[in-house]
């Protein structure tokens, strides 16, 4: 077995990082990733973890909710601990004042290049993996993105760290210390084959809005096909413009590429006419009006084609929208969600935002590690 | 002229260097750039503004562009 989860609801930090240890008995590791509640003090939280686990790598963020094998949890730390077997190799680099240097990539890419003895732009995406952890309020996910997808063919999944939708202080954890305004990319080679699945549950409705006057900075739309945002959106939808923000949960926006493969672009609030997201549009876009779906199911059905295809999943790491585990919870299918997972060594969390080629909305990326 | 498509194809060839999987990617990733790929054909005539995201996304792949 190279990946064993674990998990602790204990208020205690000294408690709960005891029991990820206890639990974790017998199983060698040399890295452990976790996932935690910002009910625990960050600051102390790293460093208990790293003394516990003296000797492994350290590595996570805050969430908004924690996934495990088969629990969707709140106020808990889930772990999951690598083999040293599981990776053939692998670097982290911490990225800190994300917002004011945007260098920060290329110097993570040096230092990888520097340690694999290859540049990013050459390394084979069919060996390496990336995962990325960034600070969910620092409004830099688009930029980090970007420029890795520029630098590398080297996929990187992964998600915004959360603070339980307090939206204060979001920590990024590594090697004993708590990052505030960072970004961690982890790359790794790992033993075993690996895929990327990303997957979230809306239809296109076949309507399109073209931005037409648009805020990046503020990842806010003023008009759509030249109209007020919220009138254009409120037409499209068919409903009343008082009546838009009750609806754009279930009918958020999406970039189309090929069908039924949109990159989601959630609408955050209204404010006058203008639309806020949680992720940045630019003008010129065509967005699609989208239309929700079943997240059991759809999630079901694509972890299962992925199997089919790739082979049996032996762990995986769930970077999982946070407007997903709400829509669960109000439909109380938690639960349900969950049991998706029960049977492998799952970590994961609820994100404010995920990572895969881009900064995405409603959706999960997950990284599947299969099976030789 | 009409030289954006042409362009935009060097870029996913040269990125890509022939996987599909990462044509696609790489789709994604010029789109995400703002350039509207759905909407350029070979007879599409050129727009200063998006040969301009063009140029740059070519730029910051570190693809020379041949014209």
């Amino acid at each position: 077995m190279y990946f064993k989860s674990v998990y602790s609801t204990q208020t205690s930090i000294e408690k709960a990082v005891q029991e990820l240890k206890n639990n974790l008995e017998g199983f060698e590791t040399n890295l452990v990733l976790f996932f935690a509640s910002p009910q625990y003090d960050a600051e102390v939280l790293g460093s208990v973890m790293q003394r516990v686990f003296s000797g492994c790598s350290t590595l996570g963020c805050t969430t908004s909710g924690e996934i495990t094998s088969g629990k969707m949890l709140d106020h808990a730390i889930v772990a999951m601990a690598f083999h040293p077997d599981a990776l053939l190799d692998y670097k982290v680099e911490v990225l800190t004042s994300i917002r004011s240097n945007d260098r920060v990539v290329d110097e993570a890419f040096a230092s990888f290049a520097n340690y694999f003895v290859s540049p990013m732009a050459n390394m084979d995406p069919s060996e390496y993996v990336g995962m990325v952890l960034i600070d969910g309020l620092s409004g830099c996910e688009e930029v980090i993105n970007e420029r890795i997808g520029d630098l590398t063919n080297v996929s990187f999944v992964g998600g915004s760290a959360g603070d339980d939708l307090r939206f204060k202080t979001t920590y990024i954890y590594a090697n004993g210390k708590a990052y505030e305004e960072a970004a961690l990319l982890f790359l790794m080679k790992p033993t075993l084959p690996f895929s990327i699945l990303k997957t979230q549950s809306f239809q296109d409705t076949g309507k399109v809005l073209t931005v037409t006057q648009t805020d990046e900075a503020k990842r806010e739309i003023t008009t759509l096909n030249g109209q007020p945002a919220s009138v254009a959106y409120a037409d499209a939808l068919q409903v009343k413009q008082e009546e838009l923000s009750k609806h754009m949960f279930k009918n958020p926006l999406g970039l189309m590429l090929a069908k039924d493969e949109p990159f989601v672009r959630s609408p955050r609030v209204i404010e006058e006419d203008r639309v806020l997201f949680y992720c940045n549009v630019k003008k010129g876009m065509e967005l699609h009006l989208l239309r929700s779906t079943d997240i059991v199911k759809d999630t079901q059905k694509a972890l299962k084609d992925y199997e089919d295809k790739l082979g049996k999943i032996s762990a995986l790491i769930n970077f999982n929208c946070i407007l997903r585990t709400l829509d669960l919870k109000e439909q109380n299918r938690t639960q349900e969600y969950a049991d998706l997972f029960h049977h492998v060594p799952t970590v994961g969390f609820s994100t404010y935002g995920e990572s895969y080629i881009g900064h995405i909305n409603q959706t999960a990326t997950i990284l599947l590690l299969h099976e030789k | 002229m009409a030289t954006m498509k042409q362009l935009i194809d060097q870029i996913i060839d040269e990125k890509a260097q022939g996987n599909t999987f990462q044509q696609l990617n790489v789709e994604f990733k010029l789109m995400l750039k703002g350039i509207p790929l759905k909407n350029i054909d070979a007879s599409t005539p050129d727009d200063p503004a998006i040969l301009d995201m063009i140029y740059s996304a070519a730029k910051d792949f570190n693809i020379q562009l041949k014209r």
